[in-house]
């Protein structure tokens, strides 16, 4: 996926995803179109030797135990061939839509934070789940098998013009017919599913209504009221699904009657003899294989018409995805602080022995600048109401610094600004004298760390909780943080799996300043914790708080972490 | 199956006959096919040697278009019966199923997870029909058909018949050792999903925080491996789904090899019987048919079973008959009298008593204000009334009422206890929540009982007569109107039920000064036959009430205006607070 990098500005991603994937996989794709060809071959076989064997006995032959076995030979192989085939389009509609979602997921860490505060986490979530399924239904039940299908027809019209140029002439006459027959009675069945699907999401609606509203339901003795408007939900799904049973049921009688009209026509005309005989090539062999290709002929058709919706049905989603892959994407930091971003440090982004204080790769300020630089920041989030204009703010290394002003002064976006989650429309915003941005990632945590203002538990354990996934914090740094913010008794819970209920709101507050503070960092912002506290936990939360902070740079927005504002507040205007 | 499942086949007695008449003649009718094709090549056989004419072969074929056209239009009917039949099933279920939600009393409905709950009993009543539409529907295209062919097979020649049959059972074992395996890699597969999914969502929801920690690129690392984790068990499972059909294929198939070689001296005179083309043909189609055929007897079974566990489920729901409700007219208005009202709390062993002894009796057309510090139990006293916790109940109802309240006193209306009028309306209650339906104005006042006249009086009494239309939508929730229209709705709906007495919890919290200073006039004025208890935390309105309440604890207090400001610490506190 390195290469997509690079060139990621070409029109479709969706397009480019696939080429790539298919020729990264290049073995596979082609065994997935040998596969295809050869089931094409195969269905086409068994009735062939079975006509041969039926002209064996109109001549007054015997089928020899070789034939016998050649046709179940076939006819076998057959059989397996499909199974390898649908395996095979499942491994690469796996791997499609695998390289699909890491592309969609590396285009997470590119997209800017107005994004995901502008858009819901549903629609987004929605990208990688629902339409990123559409995507693989449309690879394997869509083109795929359309091109399989078409395959499977034009393999047995060919066989058929061979031996019966008649029937052939006949079965294309009618099978446009039926094809736009197939159409019809499918859109007609697509449009009634929609519309039962949509009755069915208002009586799925109702439910909760009703279980909120219950008290009023009983104390009016309206319960008739709710049942009628139910009932009535109901009927419209109950109709609904009454057009399909309709479409259902009569599709394929029709497809069965129609073949057994096509079969009559061509024996009819057949037994006609003279010419006729010679159009349909008839021998009774010829027959019985004819018979036989015009039973399976109808199967690919309803088929492809199924084929056709799914693809129809899936561009949206795939429409979506793309649109999501072309969103637009952050300024990339300034060039000289990405080429400081070595994977050479590796080592050391978290250990237990990197001390703030060991200076070098750290990233720790020169003593003349200060932690925190804002010069003259001017930002707004709609690029007309500016939330700050011409601020500045300079916080030295060690200094403990508090925010105060009214809510909408500004106070979070300084926060933002400073985590580098926004970019300053003008003026610039230092961390250690650098963007930011370009910190290395690596060192991000013990440089600078936030206490959000809501805890925001992630998947997985307690542990998870603290590292949030990072593999090189340690156990032993896990169990300090808890330590330090008074959760001792989680220690011992460390491989658990996290559940909301574990933990009251106050004790997840206590959680979210040891993720903070696991890495040590320099320094250590605490946005205002939300209220709802009572007073004694508001005290662990201060004591916690107060322990979190020493002996760091700190920035804090709260009115009631004032015990902690040592140095100096910073009326924000 | 159990009995009660059965009903729902007998009340759909007439859609069953219909599948079972067109399903028994399309199902034996299905050896047409073969037997024809069969003869049309016969027929032809014949005719190249002369011993036929071409108008017997026409003959033959408008024959066979005739009957097959008999048989398909005899499946037609069957599928669309028994998709009606499923069709029916569902919807009854649904019904029954809402009905007995709506028969719980309003505790057990707040208390349990009865929203969750209750989709999936939808659900199950969902693949509960459809399980019993396969069923039906397999009964004949698996069971009917299949003894038909068999029938036909051993007809034409018993001794091939049985040396063809052995083979079939071989495949259906096989096919049944796989499926365990199949169920598992589908289970495993269908696993890594859900942990895909869940990876996909925290990565999503919480990108920022993952952005501020600088951990993105790691959470990158991990969501690959979910990646990577699903694809492989999705291919396992792709693999073994596909893997059944072909080894059932291949094992039943081998009988071709007899039925050709064998079939071949039947027609050749030196076999177990004697043969034509059209035998030798028709024999090959039917056992094709017969093979692909019991592959699907599973598919019975699966579907019976799945509609079993579903059944069981929503069985509690479906029971009994429980009849509806019906619309109760309201009482006329009469002297309500409470006596020694208490209400307390027990919460981790620990009892509290919000209020005690609370006595007085409302006359028609007073209004009674009731008030108290934060948490005194003002929203709890309202719904005394409304007769969800039993009064002086016992320990298990204590236990079953939300947040462990429990009750005592009595409370009387017209000097009957309230439990025992039953068919009357006594009491109109607004809560906080107004409780809105996702509806027109109108059907939110109304609950559905016609009176234009009073629904216009009501909404100019309430102040949104010129604000709102009645035919206006009130979204979801309420989505679609402002908090204090909203709860104006709710009062508006509590004015037009008529009930005598109309409890108002803090019916002003979302209206401006002057709307409530109007609002209070028209219950004054045109409200006059009824009787109000309004618990509430603005007092602008208390000193115009005919009593006040307070509820502190033990030293509640109730009487007029003047008597408790003069007898309570705690009112003169709360009425000095608001500047009054």
């Amino acid at each position: 996926m390195k290469e997509s990098e690079t060139k990621r500005k070409t029109k479709d991603p969706v397009r480019e995803t696939i080429l790539q994937t298919l020729i990264h996989h290049a073995p596979l794709a082609v065994l997935l179109v040998i596969l295809i060809a050869a089931s094409v071959l195969l269905e086409l076989l068994p009735p062939l030797v079975l006509g041969q064997a039926v002209d064996r006995l109109t001549d007054g032959l015997r089928i020899t135990a070789s034939l016998a076995a050649v046709y179940f030979a076939f006819s076998a192989l057959g059989g397996l061939v499909n199974a390898f085939r649908e395996a095979a389009i499942t491994a690469v509609g796996g791997k499609l839509t695998h390289a699909l979602r890491s592309r969609e997921e590396q285009k997470l860490a590119r997209l800017p934070a107005s994004t995901y505060i502008a858009s819901s986490s549903g629609s987004l979530t929605a990208r990688f789940t629902s339409d990123a399924d559409a995507f693989e239904s449309m690879f394997s039940s869509g083109i795929v098998s359309l091109i399989a299908d078409l395959g499977a027809v034009a393999g047995m019209l060919a066989v058929i013009f061979r031996k019966s140029p008649g029937l052939g002439f006949l079965l294309l006459a009618v099978l446009p017919l039926l094809f736009a027959f197939t159409r019809r009675v499918q859109k007609r069945m697509l449009s009634a599913h929609r519309d039962n699907r949509k009755a069915v999401a208002v009586v799925q609606g109702y439910l909760p209504e009703t279980i909120a509203n219950i008290r009023s339901l009983h104390v009016y003795h309206a319960e008739n009221f709710a049942r009628k408007r139910y009932d009535d939900a109901i009927g419209d799904s109950f109709r609904a699904t009454e057009r399909t049973n309709l479409y259902d049921a009569l599709y394929s009688p029709v497809i069965l009657t129609t073949s057994a009209v096509v079969v009559a026509v061509m024996m009819s005309l057949a037994g006609l003899q003279g010419p006729f005989l010679a159009l349909f090539g008839i021998s009774v062999g010829t027959a019985v294989t004819v018979i036989a290709y015009v039973g399976k002929i109808f199967t690919p058709l309803e088929s492809i018409g199924m084929e056709i919706q799914t693809i129809q049905g899936a561009i949206a989603g795939v429409g979506r995805i793309r649109e999501f892959l072309n969103l637009e994407e952050m300024e990339e930091p300034p060039a000289d602080d990405m080429a400081k971003d070595a994977d050479g440090s590796a080592e050391d982004l978290c250990g237990a022995d990197s001390s703030r204080n060991s200076g070098g790769n750290t990233g720790t300020a020169p003593a003349e600048t200060g932690a925190i630089v804002l010069k003259n920041v001017t930002f707004s989030y709609d690029g007309e109401h500016p939330v700050l204009n011409h601020f500045s703010l300079d916080i030295r290394k060690g200094e403990k610094v508090t925010l105060m002003g009214r809510t909408g002064a500004g106070k979070s976006t300084i926060f933002r600004l400073i985590l580098g989650l926004y970019e300053p429309d003008s003026g610039s915003v230092l961390v250690n004298g650098k963007n930011p941005r370009s910190l290395p990632k690596t060192q991000r945590r013990s440089t600078l760390a936030c206490v959000e203002q809501e805890f925001h538990s992630v998947e997985g354990t307690v542990m998870d909780q603290i590292t949030l996934g990072n593999p090189e914090i340690s156990g032993e740094q896990c169990r300090e943080a808890l330590r330090l913010v008074g959760l001792d008794r989680l220690s011992d819970h460390l491989e658990e799996r996290y559940s909301a209920d574990l933990l009251s709101h106050g004790q997840n507050q206590l959680l979210s300043i040891a993720r903070a503070v696991v890495c040590n960092p320099e320094i250590l912002l605490l946005d205002e914790m939300s209220a709802g506290l009572d007073s004694q936990t508001e005290q662990l939360l201060l004591t916690a708080l107060e322990r979190a902070s020493a002996g760091r740079t700190v920035l804090s927005i709260s009115h009631r972490t004032s015990a902690i504002t040592g140095d100096r507040i910073v009326e924000i205007a | 199956m159990d009995r009660g499942i059965l009903t729902y086949f007998k009340n759909e007695k007439k859609l069953l006959a219909v599948v079972t008449v067109t399903g028994l003649f399309y199902n034996i009718g299905m050896i047409a096919g073969p037997y024809f094709e069969g003869q049309l090549a016969q027929y032809l056989f014949d005719l190249l040697k002369g011993q036929r004419t071409s108008a017997e072969l026409i003959r033959l074929s408008v024959l066979y278009v005739l009957i097959i056209a008999c048989v398909q239009g005899a499946r037609f009917l069957k599928r669309l019966y028994v998709r009606k039949f499923a069709n029916h099933v569902t919807r009854a279920m649904k019904v029954k199923i809402y009905d007995s939600l709506l028969a719980q009393d309003t505790v057990s409905v707040r208390r349990q997870d009865a929203g969750t709950i209750m989709t999936k009993a939808i659900q199950d009543a969902e693949s509960c029909a459809e399980g019993m539409r396969k069923f039906t529907t397999e009964v004949f295209d698996t069971g009917v058909v299949m003894i038909a062919y068999l029938g036909m097979l051993l007809y034409y020649d018993w001794r091939l018949t049985l040396v063809s049959m052995i083979f079939p059972p071989m495949a259906y074992a096989a096919a049944e050792r796989i499926k365990a395996r199949v169920t598992a890699a589908a289970a495993k597969s269908r696993e890594s999903l859900s942990r895909l999914n869940a990876a996909t969502a925290d990565r999503i929801s919480n990108a920022l925080t993952y952005r501020t920690f600088g951990e993105e690129t790691n959470r990158g690392e991990l969501y690959e491996r979910h990646l990577s984790d699903y694809e492989r068990k999705n291919i396992v499972s792709g693999i073994y789904d596909n893997s059944t059909q072909p080894v059932y294929l291949v094992i039943s198939l081998v009988s071709t090899i007899p039925i050709l070689y064998f079939g071949g001296r039947n027609v050749s005179g030196t076999g177990w019987s004697t043969w034509t083309i059209a035998s030798f043909t028709t024999f090959l189609s039917c056992f094709l048919k017969l093979a692909t055929k019991s592959s699907h007897a599973a598919k019975l079974f699966n579907a019976v079973q799945k509609a079993e566990v579903s059944w069981k489920r929503i069985r509690p729901y479906l029971e009994e008959d429980k009849p509806c409700a019906q619309r109760v007219s309201a009482a006329g208005p009469d002297t309500l009298d409470v006596e020694g009202l208490g209400a307390s709390v027990t919460e981790n062993g620990k009892t509290r008593t919000l209020f005690s002894g609370i006595s007085f009796t409302l006359l028609p057309g007073q209004i009674l204000g009731i008030t108290g510090p934060v948490g005194c139990g003002k929203s709890l006293f309202g719904q005394a009334f409304l007769n969800e916790i039993p009064m002086n109940g016992t320990d298990a109802d204590r236990d079953r009422a939300l947040q462990g309240v429990s009750l005592t006193g009595s409370i009387l209306y017209g000097g009957r206890n309230i439990h025992d009028w039953k068919g009357r309306q006594i009491f109109a209650y607004e809560g906080h929540d107004p409780e809105l339906f996702q509806d027109t104005v109108r059907n939110n006042i109304t609950l559905g009982r016609q009176d234009e006249k009073r629904l216009r009086e009501v909404m100019e009494e309430v102040q949104l007569a010129g604000e709102l239309s009645p035919d206006a939508q009130v979204g979801e929730k309420g989505s679609g109107i402002s908090g204090g229209q909203a709860a104006r709705i709710g009062l508006a709906r509590a004015l037009f039920s008529n009930a005598p007495v109309v409890i108002l919890d803090d019916p002003f919290a979302s209206v401006d000064a002057q709307t409530e200073r109007h609002i209070f006039e028209a219950l004054r004025q045109k409200e006059a036959g009824r009787s109000f208890l309004i618990p509430g935390h603005r007092l602008a309105l208390f000193p115009q009430m005919d009593g006040v309440l307070i509820l502190n604890g033990e030293e509640s207090a109730a009487g007029s205006h003047e008597e408790v400001l003069r007898q309570s610490a705690a009112y003169r506190e709360l009425i000095a607070l608001q500047e009054l």
